[in-house]
């Protein structure tokens, strides 16, 4: 389960994840994501309450990254425990802009 | 077993009329032809020396010679003579009367009655009675020895008729008699009761020492065989004959009125069913009585157990989930089938057997459980099961049922958190890596099984298909040092697990990937 | 010690007494049972031992003299055996013939009570017939009794009619009865001890008693081995006759047709070797065997 909570302010957008980010669960977060990024130039992803990332969702964090990269800011806040550890071994901490 | 002949002995025997009643015996013997000679001295009330002789020497002509029912006067001298040392010498019993005690139990060959606070009865309700009552002693001392919690009989004693060996229970309800009175306590019930037969399950038994139910099983099959259509007879004979020996004990006659609480303690009661045997053939006629026994007249249970049909469901699914340690209601399903095999190729044979089928309803119950047999013969492939695996389609929408169903497991084996999270992980980079490549573009099922191993304590997540065969770990490492331009994401779910993991392993073997993932706890 | 070849029964009866057989019919019977050494021991009578000693040829078993007292004293109600003795000696006669009279008076008794009660007479010859038998009892009134249909069997003789009688006391005494025998030089044992007259149970310290007593009059043995004996008695009995030193003795007391006793069943078929309480006796007695002659 994913509450995905979305908070915009003109270009910049804020998605608070709370729960699973799994193979189910990306997609919508993906879908979400893909309507804003067009237009995004400040993208924040809140992960103080996410507790569980498969690769399906590094996946999405780094399309997510990858596009924001070119055309403007991403920072990935309050990743901790099981999450940080994930990308300390995947080498994302390298790719994502963490805070 | 040679014909008993029964003959009494009474009042005196002495000088006067032994060589009288000597003679009357030996008439008496003289017509049976090696008949097992049993004398009765209920209403001996004295022996001298000179009937003494009389004994000895019909003794010497029948050698099994046997005198039941002395009186302790007689008991004595013949103690204190050497008969006891000869011959099968048994005390006269103490009359018990049951007329107005509650019944407490009902079993395969007595019912239980309890007799005051302290006590309960076992009345036996066959000629045989004292034969049973002492090979049901051996093998309460035998599951005491094991570990198995019950009482042993401490008397034995003159019902009517029949015999009754006496149990000290104090205080005690069954867990019938729990469940239809406090419904409050189903979960508690269910749990002690699962954990109770794990218990008797988990219990190896020297050979020889207990029959074996998979023969009573396989008599069963021979016989329902007859009595159903072509090809599904030979079917459900060739499914138990597939069920491999087992030496763990089982109890034969599982239900809520054999599980007493007794202060805090739960016993198992009425252990003349005890056997080995695959636990199936214990699921079975824990089916029936719970659900089967009441599937056409769903009144029975009500009689029987004093609980009502709806309860004997929700007990049934509740304990089995315990006992199988998951809720799953798929692998629930699977087993409850194969019990249901079992439950009701008995049910069909008790029915036949007491010419129930001679009545409009019993003919009514009997088609019933025996369309179902025939559906089930029709979709179950084996008897057997493993709690620890479940199959199912490998598609996404499965992945948290299998999570669910390996979290299960862990949470069994009190896996640490952040353990749990590791794996979860790990299982959802393999089972997704399936539902996306082994049967593209067709369907196909994955299996799970989840396997903990003790000192050290270990976790091994075994994942099986059919499909394209695939060694995700030939692939090689994504270079984790690349920029998030230069990254790809394929492969990162293999390294993932590789890493979260304490070891991972792979195989094709037999048409099937299998794949074995592991993690030290 | 001198060997014996085959079973050995010192306890049987003919009826000089209450047994079925006479002797001339019983040694070939014992003979065919495999018996190397017997002996025949009647009721207060000898008749039957002189009559076999006189006809017993090499092809049969050894015999030995043999006599059953019934004794009674203050104490308890025995049965004392005699064996080897000599059919000459005074002594043993005036024993033999005290018990003997006291039967015939009881036999005596026993018809009157029986014409006085229920109104059963015998003809004169059956009586005279009666008491010229050496030894006559209970059975032999019953036999009539059933011959003149007064009774259906002799058990039910006795048991209806008989036994009604309350006899006194009048029996040898335990004391008299192996004096008599040691006077006649022959050995006194004790039969079937446990069982005192034969209805009795004595074990455990009143046995012992019983024994102590009984050899200080100057009994020499014990009946340990007896058709009607658990091999627990019969242990009890030989642990008691080692413990005073005296003698252990095997008998049947087959009565013929009467009883359903079977010569040669002692109990010292169970025994992979002879007692050693048996073996001193045999010895002691050798002398006092007597073997048939060739005819």
């Amino acid at each position: 389960m994913l509450n995905i909570t979305k908070t915009a302010e003109g270009k910049k957008f804020c998605f608070a994840l709370d729960g699973s980010l799994n193979t189910n669960t990306a997609d919508e977060f993906e879908k979400q994501l893909r309507e804003i990024l067009p237009e995004a130039e400040e993208l924040y992803i809140d992960l103080k309450d996410l507790t569980y990332i498969s690769s399906a969702g590094l996946r999405v964090l780094l399309s997510a990254q990858k596009q924001m990269s070119r055309q403007g800011v991403m920072k990935v806040k309050n990743a901790g425990g099981f999450i940080l550890e994930t990308f300390e071994i995947t080498g994302f901490t390298e790719i994502l802009d963490l805070e | 077993m040679p014909d008993k002949l029964i003959l009494p002995l009474s009042g005196h025997i002495d000088s006067n009329n032994s060589a009288q009643i000597e003679s009357e015996l030996h008439e008496k013997i003289a017509g049976t032809e090696g008949a097992l000679v049993v004398l009765d001295a209920g209403k001996l009330e004295y022996i001298s020396s000179a009937g003494l002789r009389v004994i000895l020497r019909l003794k010497k002509t029948n050698p099994d010679l046997s005198i039941i029912n002395v009186s302790s006067e007689v008991y004595e001298i013949l103690d204190m003579t050497g008969f006891t040392e000869m011959m099968t010498v048994e005390k006269a019993y103490r009359i018990v009367s049951v007329e107005g005690c509650e019944e407490i139990g009902r079993g395969a060959n007595g019912t239980i009655y309890r007799i005051d606070q302290d006590n309960v009865v076992k009345v036996y309700n066959n000629a045989d009675a004292l034969e049973d009552i002492r090979h049901e002693r051996e093998v309460a001392k035998l599951a005491l020895i094991l570990g198995i919690p019950t009482a042993i009989s401490y008397d034995v004693v003159r019902v009517g008729d029949s015999y009754g060996s006496v149990f000290e229970l104090l205080n005690a309800s069954s867990f019938s008699k729990i469940l239809s009175r406090e419904p409050e306590k189903l979960d508690w019930c269910a749990r002690e009761y699962a954990a109770m037969l794990k218990k008797i399950h988990g219990t190896l038994v020297p050979a020889g020492k207990l029959p074996d139910m998979r023969e009573k099983a396989l008599e069963c099959a021979r016989f329902v065989k007859d009595h159903l259509p072509d090809g599904y007879g030979d079917r459900l004979v060739s499914l138990v004959e597939a069920v491999p020996h087992d030496d763990h004990m089982i109890h034969g006659d599982y239900h809520t009125k054999n599980v007493e609480l007794q202060n805090d303690e739960v016993l198992l009661i009425d252990m003349d069913t005890l056997s080995v045997g695959h636990p199936i053939f214990e699921l079975g006629p824990m089916y029936n009585s719970f659900i089967g026994f009441s599937e056409y007249d769903h009144d029975t249970i009500l009689k029987f157990q004093g609980f009502d049909h709806v309860t004997g469901r929700l007990f049934w699914r509740r304990a089995l989930a315990e006992y199988l340690g998951t809720k799953n209601e798929r692998k629930l399903n699977e087993i409850e089938d194969k019990a249901r095999i079992i439950g009701y190729m008995r049910l069909i044979r008790r029915s036949i057997r007491r010419g129930c089928i001679q009545t409009d309803e019993g003919r009514q119950e009997a088609e019933l459980w025996t369309k179902e047999l025939i559906g089930l013969l029709g979709r179950v492939d084996t008897l057997t099961f493993n709690a620890n695996e479940i199959e199912l389609e490998a598609q996404p929408g499965n992945l948290a049922e299998v999570q669910e169903f390996v979290d299960e497991h862990l949470r069994a084996a009190g896996c640490p958190e952040k353990a749990k999270m590791q794996i979860d992980v790990a299982v959802e980079e393999i089972f997704i890596n399936i539902t996306s490549y082994a049967y593209t573009p067709d369907k196909g099922n994955a299996a799970v099984r989840v396997e903990i191993s003790e000192a050290p304590v270990s976790v091994t997540v075994t994942f099986l298909d059919h499909g394209v065969p695939y060694d995700p770990l030939s692939k090689a490492d994504p270079d984790v040092t690349l920029s998030a331009e230069q990254r790809q994401i394929g492969g990162l779910g293999i390294f993932m697990t590789k890493k979260l993991m304490d070891g991972v392993e792979y195989e094709y073997k037999d048409g099937q990937n299998i794949l074995k993932l592991k993690k030290n706890l | 010690m001198k060997a014996v070849a085959g079973i050995i029964d010192l306890h049987m009866h003919t009826n000089t007494s209450d047994g079925t057989d006479t002797p001339d019919a019983l040694i070939p019977r014992v003979r065919d049972a495999g018996i190397g050494l017997f002996s025949v021991t009647d009721h207060d009578s000898f008749g039957g031992c002189v009559r076999i000693a006189g006809i017993l040829s090499d092809s049969d078993p050894d015999f030995l003299t043999g006599i059953e007292f019934s004794c009674r004293d203050g104490l308890g109600k025995y049965h004392i055996l005699g064996y080897g003795f000599d059919t000459g000696s005074e002594a043993f006669c005036r024993v033999v013939e005290k018990g003997r009279r006291q039967r015939l008076n009881k036999v005596g008794e026993r018809i009157s009570f029986l014409d006085k009660a229920f109104g059963f007479t015998f003809p004169k010859e059956e009586l005279d017939a009666l008491y010229a038998v050496e030894c006559p009892g209970k059975p032999h009134i019953g036999n009539l009794m059933v011959k003149y249909g007064y009774a259906d069997s002799k058990e039910e003789a006795m048991e209806k009619y008989i036994n009604r009688l309350h006899m006194p006391d009048e029996h040898v005494d335990p004391r008299e009865a192996i004096e008599g025998i040691l006077g006649g030089g022959g050995i006194p044992v004790l039969a079937h001890p446990a069982y005192g007259d034969g209805d009795q149970l004595i074990l455990g310290a009143e046995m012992e008693e019983r024994v102590k007593r009984l050899k200080r009059y100057g009994l020499q043995g014990l009946e340990a081995y007896y058709s009607g004996f658990t091999p627990k008695i019969r242990d009890q009995m030989t642990v008691l006759a080692d413990r005073f030193g005296m003698f252990v003795t095997a008998g049947s007391d087959y009565h013929g047709s009467n009883k359903l006793v079977r010569l040669g069943d002692t109990g010292l078929a169970d025994c992979e070797i002879l007692p050693d309480g048996l073996a001193r006796f045999l010895d002691a007695a050798g002398e006092k065997m007597i073997h048939g002659v060739r005819r």
